[in-house]
């Protein structure tokens, strides 16, 4: 991807907080891609898509709507299945504005064993690059009523563009993926969060068989189903062969269970910082290697790192719901 | 595993067991002889375990493929899934279908 296309995608935010700024805001920008001939795509909630519909009038019909739950499921599987969207739609030599209203939780909850909202946040970093070269402009309505305000703060730094009251600027402060998610691997990983129902120590690729099995038997006591278990399975095998083969053996795994999440964290002793946008982007189609953290990010809801001295550690978690729904396919 | 696939020496080639990162090389190897006989489907229904590997030792099959031949992969979901989520479904020379048995 050439400079110039990352210089010239525009990933706005919209922050609004009443109702009255999305129509001061979005409606004006919609009105502008209409009248451009600019195809629309509109993935937002009921309520938005009323709101924007009721100040439109028959102009709505001209926009494309699409619910959120259609996109936003695994975080990993969500990002990807957009940015094949923007693919294809560059293939047909077609431009189109996406305007996107996030589906992810609305507070921290307490009860998860992972900050949903964040692990969302690391892809709103990376599509700067990611989404660039199709020429689609990307709008992200987020609603500061429903959001904490520090992860308002961190969408207004995570988009190159922000619409306000005076229409769509770039962003001055703008953070660049690396330097984002750099600072969210720097985070330690919080203690297990339930009781370790599995902690296996795993010196050589041949024990890969023994512990697929292990951690399909423990999935399945955890009432997974066989489709959500592969999906387990082949993350799990993923990274425990990084860090056999990348990192310093023996590598530990230790798997629990959290309010319906199945979390597995692979420990090494390398203690390596991994690149900090590994496994976000697609590999390319051709490339041998390196598609194991692209894998488990894909497959896994939320994929948390971090490296200290000596010790390289890969959290995978895989939310009951989200991994028993596959976007077949 | 000391013998994770058998092959049949006829246009389809049956893969079944795990491919990982321990017999990758030996399962890249079977399907390139195969694909130089002129295999033109292999059918994965009977993998049990295919990541990252198992997508590296197609690729390198792939390679040996004939100038405008094509191999059909067959696939259960896990495998089908790990397949497009590498781009293998919209890799010239490679054609992925998917069945419905548990793969």
């Amino acid at each position: 991807m050439t400079a110039e296309a990352q210089s010239s995608f525009v990933h706005a935010a919209l922050i609004v907080d009443s109702d009255d700024a999305v129509i001061e805001r979005l409606v004006p920008i919609l009105r502008e891609s209409i009248d451009a001939g600019l195809p629309v795509l509109m993935v937002v909630s009921e309520g938005l898509e009323r709101l924007v519909r009721a100040e439109l009038g028959p102009l709505g019909d001209r926009l494309e709507w699409s619910a959120p739950a259609a996109f936003y499921q695994r975080l990993g599987f969500a990002y990807e299945e957009f940015r094949r969207y923007l693919e294809q739609q560059h293939a047909l030599g077609r431009r189109v504005h996406v305007v996107a209203e996030p589906d992810v939780p609305t507070t921290a909850d307490p009860s998860s064993p992972v900050d949903r909202a964040a692990a969302y946040l690391s892809y709103e970093a990376v599509c700067n690059e990611a989404y660039a070269t199709f020429g689609c402009p990307v709008t992200c309505v987020w609603d500061s009523r429903r959001h904490p305000t520090l992860t308002i703060e961190s969408v207004r730094s995570l988009h190159n563009h922000e619409i306000t009251a005076s229409g769509r600027h770039p962003n001055e402060g703008h953070v660049p993926a690396m330097a984002y998610l750099t600072r969210r691997n720097d985070i330690p990983l919080p203690r297990p969060s339930a009781a370790i129902g599995l902690d296996l120590t795993v010196s050589s690729l041949d024990e890969l068989p023994s512990v697929r099995q292990v951690v399909r038997d423990w999935s399945g006591d955890e009432s997974f189903t066989d489709d959500a278990i592969d999906d387990v399975l082949i993350a799990v095998t993923e990274i425990v062969t990084n860090g056999l083969i990348h990192g310093v053996p023996p590598v530990r795994l230790r798997a629990w269970s959290h309010t319906g999440t199945l979390v597995l964290q692979i420990d090494d002793l390398g203690g390596r910082a991994l690149p900090a946008t590994a496994g976000y982007f697609a590999p390319p189609p051709k490339q041998s290697s390196g598609r194991g953290l692209w894998l488990a990010r894909q497959l896994a809801d939320v994929v948390t790192i971090h490296s200290t001295v000596g010790l390289t550690s890969v959290r995978l978690h895989f939310p009951y719901d989200v991994t028993h729904r596959h976007p077949e396919n | 595993v000391a013998e994770p696939f058998r092959a049949q020496r006829t246009q389809i080639l049956r893969l079944s067991g795990d491919i990982d990162e321990n017999n990758w090389e030996s399962v890249a190897d079977r399907i390139t002889d195969q694909v130089r006989s002129g295999a033109e489907r292999l059918d994965l229904t009977g993998v049990t375990h295919f990541g990252a590997a198992g997508v590296r030792a197609v690729l390198v099959a792939r390679e040996s493929l004939p100038d405008g031949a094509m191999l059909e992969l067959r696939c259960g979901p896990a495998v089908h899934r790990v397949m497009r989520v590498c781009g293998l479904d919209d890799m010239p020379g490679l054609v992925v279908t998917r069945s419905g048995a548990a793969g």
